[in-house]
């Protein structure tokens, strides 16, 4: 038996997670997620493609959308040349993916908020500069972007229901809170919940 | 708030587009007023027979509301009280409130009875240039008394001198199209795009859309205008694909489409909600923009044309239409145009008397405007040539056709030179505009920032109709432009009287001073001295005379101002154009382009994972970069600083100490060519580290200087993770990325930042390996046999938790450091402190960090700072002469090999008790301190408590060859001359014992 045991906390130092409301908005801590940095070979596309259709049974979106395996357990989102974001219940890799690709665990490294409600998109229009209009972001749109200074992987899960999953670094997860809850305010009122803390 | 009635003396019986049932009250200059909802602080004065508000920037001379909106030049004002004063506010464009409270300024003791208004009686002194001239000598004098007495005299207002403590946020737009102003072409723009289902943003700087609709008693489609206003915002409003952004002025035009907008959000609010910000910063990103500004009336200059109850003739008719105050009670029109008309016949109609319309054309330039006054007495080919009165208009002179001089009583004074649209936006990608003859006016130029159509007065089209009419035109461009279909709406009835103008800038026959710029006291005669003197051009002009400067960057005195130089010079206005316009187009606040960047919130902060244990430790803490790092961990009775840091670095060398370490750069790469990729980014090998192993690398920028400083640790074949110095992470990483994408793009390498994956904490001490085989899973070996310095495993601690050990140390003691994944990070930190307490451990902070690598003699960014190369810091030999590197060729330019250059030693001050200070220059015993005798500079410096003295490393010429010499560490700037021996830089271990231990 060891010494000393070590349990998990949130990335806002918590052992629940963060679940604030307004009126017309809401955000959630996304718990029991994986976060996994994918990286393709240089002319490994197809075999990732292949990999991943075969073992998760997602076929790899195009530059700026997620896909996932039509439970929504799991999603993969398009992060840059060659590279993705796969998030949701995860915590080990099928090995015949991990062959194919890079795999680094980043479960730790990256927080995600659920954003939702019929503000959503106008507490969003506050802290990043994308165009999150439903004609132009939609459903299954992802995206990296700026937000306050810093940086955040934005996806529409729901345009008509304001549902959006936002992930970012976990050591700036009090700022990335603070800005967004400072953008509810101003969009909907006073939080008509307590303060996770 | 209140209900009632109030004595407003100046108050019209009826009209208006005020909710005479809502009174508000307010202060000006502690004198209580009343006012309406739909008031602005302008109208409300007003309205209350308020004709002094102000007093000029330099002769402080008595001033009265000028204009109706942005352009004010006079009615500047302080608006509220204590941290919330706000100088420099135009009334005019301050919508009342109750309980706003106003403050004249730039007057003393008060508004009625200023002492500096002395200065008017030189006036005759202090024309254009005077100080130029004047202030020549003792050159001495001009910054300790000159400049003060002058800043003294002049000025506006006072800054709050306080934190601002409202809030201010920034927001992002997109459409398809960004309407600028809300009269009725941009009304009619937004309003046939948006039935098109076009994305439409419709922004004003207005409280209430409508532009001149609301000032005019123009109808359309047989309803007043402001009524059709009200219905088209309102329609719009209601529209899902409108953003309809109201006391919001559009002030800036980037590239692409891009525009930066300022909301008034509650500025307007006696007590505003605390959720909301006082302002929002909008930047708006517009696929096409139509810009419906409108245009600004100009003055003519005449003699004592500054008086209060002087004003611009639209601006009569806003305060008798739009706020229903009669601004006096008998008038004098005075206009080169037809629209100075229509004031006579609106006072008229509200039961003002109009003594006389006095316009210098000709009878028959007149238009049909001649039958809207009745028998009003007008005079035409006459001028006003004088004011009299001080501190409200009283009568006026002019001259008739005959060229008698006729005197006049009257209180107001109504002036119009005719209008100029508004180009500001137009020229903000440096597009010149072009001078109309037809209506006397600048234009928009040919070269419109990308996808602006400018409409309506904004373009020239001063008629009601040739408003409307542009705003459609150009919205069903934008729509076929966009593929956005068509939308199926007339252009209604509305009236298209023809615009007559005949120029005319100033009355040449006034013996007194004719103002162009009321806010900067320039007149005309200022003008023709600054002609006289050279500064013809525009902009000497400007800078001579200042002339367009200030809060209202000249919107009612640039044109005639440049018209009359150009009458001077005997060229045309075209040949003598305009300066330029630059955003912002009205004043900003910086709190709101700080939005919300300010005091904590200046940028984001990076907390590490043990951040809220640091706290419970009582940790004083420092921003590193965007960390918030501990600095040092303070116990009961440690007075100061050092106390806590010399308590920590001892104890980190004779027992142990623990740090967190995660705010280092962390970057996993991975691939069949990561060692081969390594090999070419640092300067030494790495493809050859065995597994399990770490080496410490320099990385060299492409010229040859040392870029940043790390370690290497290879975890599996083809699996390594490297580290990076906290402030260089970020620029390593795009280092890394651009010469795996753009160099090699062959090599099959993965990088991705873990920095934030790993808490990573440095456990340093002779006692740390039984800290750390309390941590470490049992059947991990970590002794020194299976374990050596500079070894590395992926292992787990704690029963399972996956972790990652490094036998590295940056103290130079005998140290490891272990890595968990980031949530467990808090716990893993309360774990060592337990672990470690029957060996007295201590947690350190940054500065005993520093003393302990100050100690070993290893670097930072001070000594990193991108000006040194390997062989300045003693480490050219990590230049592997067995590969190529980035930088490796530029390394060897001769320069770069001198054998004088300066490079790293170690320094004591020969006196042991004096403290050395960073940034000392090192000059030989007996030189004078120049530039000339530079022998380099003190990097870094601290108390080491194992030595018991101050020491230091830095740069001196040929510094390895010259241990146990002494030279002078001067720093000029803390009055600091010691003499210091140099020494070698590293003053503990230097054989690397306690590492191996």
């Amino acid at each position: 038996m060891p010494e000393f045991l070590l349990s998990r906390k949130t990335a806002f130092n918590l052992d629940a997670p963060v679940a604030e409301q307004w009126d017309g908005f809401s955000l959630a801590e996304r718990t029991d997620e994986n976060v996994w940095w994918l990286s393709a070979p240089r002319g490994g596309g197809e075999a990732f493609a292949a990999a991943m259709r075969e073992t998760l049974g997602i076929e790899p979106p195009a530059a700026g959308r997620f896909a996932d395996n039509g439970e929504g357990a799991v999603r993969l989102a398009f992060a840059g040349d060659r590279q993705w974001f796969l998030t949701g219940k995860a915590s080990e890799l099928p090995k015949r993916l991990d062959e194919a690709c890079c795999a680094t665990d980043q479960s730790d490294g990256w927080v995600g908020l659920t954003l939702e409600g019929a503000m959503a998109r106008e507490v969003l229009c506050r802290l990043c500069p994308l165009d999150l209009h439903p004609d132009v972001f939609g459903n299954g749109s992802a995206a990296r972007s700026p937000f306050e200074g810093m940086l955040a992987l934005i996806a529409c899960e729901d345009a008509s229901a304001g549902r959006y999953a936002v992930h970012f670094q976990r050591s700036s997860a009090r700022s990335f809170l603070d800005h967004v809850r400072h953008a509810a305010s101003s969009v909907c009122g006073a939080p008509v919940s307590e303060p996770s803390h | 708030m209140s209900g009632g009635k109030s004595a407003q003396s100046n108050r019209l019986s009826s009209g208006g587009l005020i909710e005479r049932d809502i009174t508000l009250s307010f202060t000006f200059d502690g004198r209580r007023y009343r006012g309406h909802q739909g008031d602005t602080l302008a109208s409300a004065l007003l309205a209350n027979s308020v004709r002094l508000v102000g007093r000029s920037f330099k002769y402080h001379r008595p001033r009265g509301v000028f204009g109706a909106g942005p352009e004010e030049p006079n009615a500047l004002m302080e608006i509220g009280v204590g941290a919330r004063r706000d100088p420099n506010t135009r009334a005019t464009v301050a919508e009342l409130y109750d309980g706003l409270t106003a403050r004249s300024q730039n007057r003393f003791p008060s508004l009625a009875f200023d002492l500096m208004a002395v200065n008017d009686r030189f006036a005759a002194f202090l024309g254009a240039g005077f100080y130029y001239k004047t202030f020549m000598w003792p050159a001495a004098f001009w910054e300790k008394l000159y400049e003060p007495l002058i800043r003294r005299a002049a000025g506006l207002g006072r800054l709050a001198g306080k934190p601002d403590p409202d809030s201010y946020e920034k927001a992002w737009a997109h459409c398809d199209l960004l309407v600028i102003g809300a009269g009725p072409a941009g009304l009619q723009a937004a309003l046939v795009a948006a039935r098109a289902g076009a994305r439409v943003i419709l922004a004003d700087e207005d409280f209430r859309p409508g532009g001149r609709l609301n000032a005019e008693r123009a109808e359309i489609a047989r309803i007043p205008g402001h009524e059709w206003a009200e219905r088209v915002a309102g329609d719009l409003a209601g529209m899902k694909n409108v953003r309809l952004l109201t006391r919001t002025t559009v002030f800036a035009a980037y590239d692409g489409g891009d525009y930066a907008a300022l909301e008034k959000v509650s500025d307007h609010l006696a007590s505003p909600p605390a959720h909301l910000p006082r302002q929002r910063l909008w930047r708006i990103q517009a696929k096409r923009t139509i810009l419906a500004a409108g245009a600004i009336e100009r003055p003519i200059a005449f003699g004592n044309n500054d008086r209060p109850g002087v004003m611009l003739a639209s601006a009569v008719r806003s305060y008798v239409n739009r706020h229903a105050v009669a601004p006096g009670k008998s008038a004098i029109v005075f206009t080169n145009n037809d629209d100075g008309w229509r004031t006579a016949r609106d006072l008229i109609a509200a039961g003002v008397d109009v003594e006389a319309i006095i316009d210098p054309r000709a009878s028959e330039e007149v238009g049909i405007v001649r039958e809207m006054t009745g028998d009003t007495p007008v005079f035409t080919r006459a001028r006003v040539t004088d004011v009299k009165g001080v501190r409200s208009v009283e009568s006026v002179e002019f001259l008739n056709a005959n060229g008698r001089t006729v005197r006049l009583d009257a209180d107001i004074v109504a002036v119009s030179g005719g209008w100029n649209p508004l180009v500001h936006l137009t020229c903000h990608r440096r597009n010149n505009p072009v001078w109309n003859e037809r209506i006397a006016a600048f234009v928009p130029g040919a070269e419109m920032p990308s996808g602006m159509i400018a409409v309506g007065a904004a373009n020239g089209a001063f008629s009601t109709h040739g408003a409307l009419a542009q705003g459609t035109e150009a919205a069903m461009r934008v729509l076929n432009d966009l593929s956005l279909g068509q939308s199926q709406i007339a252009i209604p009835d509305s009236e298209d009287a023809p615009y007559s103008i005949s120029p005319f800038w100033h009355v040449a026959e006034s013996k007194a001073r004719a103002f162009v710029d009321l806010q900067n006291d320039v007149s005309v005669k200022d003008i023709a001295i600054s002609e006289r003197e050279g500064f013809r051009s525009v902009e000497h002009m400007k800078r001579y005379t200042t002339l367009g400067m200030a809060t209202d960057q000249g919107k009612t005195s640039n044109v005639p101002a440049l018209a009359i130089m150009a009458e001077l010079t005997g060229k045309s206005i075209a040949e003598t154009g305009t300066t330029v316009f630059r955003p912002p187009y009205t004043p900003v606040a910086l709190s709101a382009f700080a939005g919300r960047a300010r005091g904590k919130e200046y940028r984001p902060l990076r907390l590490t994972p043990s951040h809220d244990w640091a706290v419970e430790q009582g940790a004083s803490f420092v921003e590193a970069g965007l960390w918030l790092r501990p600095e040092w961990f303070a116990l009961k009775g440690e007075k100061t600083w050092r106390q806590s840091v010399d308590r920590e670095a001892l104890a980190v060398r004779k027992s142990v100490g623990f740090c967190d370490v995660s705010t280092l750069g962390k970057i996993d790469i991975k691939g069949r060519d990561a060692g081969l990729f390594l090999d070419r980014v640092y300067t030494n090998m790495m493809s050859t580290l065995p597994v399990g192993r770490v080496r410490y690398g320099l990385m060299l920028r492409e010229d040859g200087f040392v870029m940043d400083d790390g370690t290497a640790a290879r975890l599996g074949e083809n699996h390594f993770v490297i580290t990076t110095t906290t402030a260089n992470a970020g620029k390593v990483m795009e280092h890394l990325d651009y010469c795996s994408q753009v160099h090699w793009p062959e090599l099959d390498v993965h990088m991705v930042s873990v920095t934030d994956r790993w808490a990573q904490f440095a456990v340093a001490g002779p006692s740390s390996r039984e800290v750390l085989r309390k941590i470490v899973d049992e059947e991990f070996d970590i002794s020194n046999e299976a374990f050596p310095f500079m070894a590395c495993a992926a292992l787990t601690v704690c029963g399972g938790v996956e972790a990652r050990l490094f036998r590295i140390s940056f103290s130079g003691e005998f140290a490891y450091e272990i890595a968990v994944p980031a949530s467990y990070g808090d716990a893993l930190a309360r774990a060592i402190a337990q672990a470690g307490k029957q060996f007295s451990i201590v947690p350190y902070g940054l500065e005993a960090l520093n003393i302990l690598r100050l100690e070993k003699g290893h670097l930072t960014g001070n000594e990193l700072n991108g000006q040194t190369t390997a062989g300045d810091l003693g480490m050219a030999r990590m230049i592997s002469p067995r590969k190529d590197c980035i930088g490796k060729v530029m390394s060897q330019r001769p320069a770069l090999q001198a054998e004088d250059r300066m490079v790293l030693a170690g320094f004591k001050a020969v006196n042991a008790a004096e403290e050395l200070t960073a940034g000392a220059h090192f000059i030989g015993l007996g030189e004078e301190a120049s530039t000339g005798n530079d022998q380099g500079w003190m990097t870094s410096v601290g108390w080491s408590p194992t030595f018991g003295h101050s020491i230091g490393i830095g740069f001196i010429r040929r510094g390895p060859s010259r241990h146990g010499e002494r030279v002078r560490a001067v720093d000029l700037v803390r009055g600091k001359d010691i003499e210091v021996e140099i020494c070698s830089p590293h003053f503990i271990d230097p054989q690397g014992e306690r590492l191996r231990a």
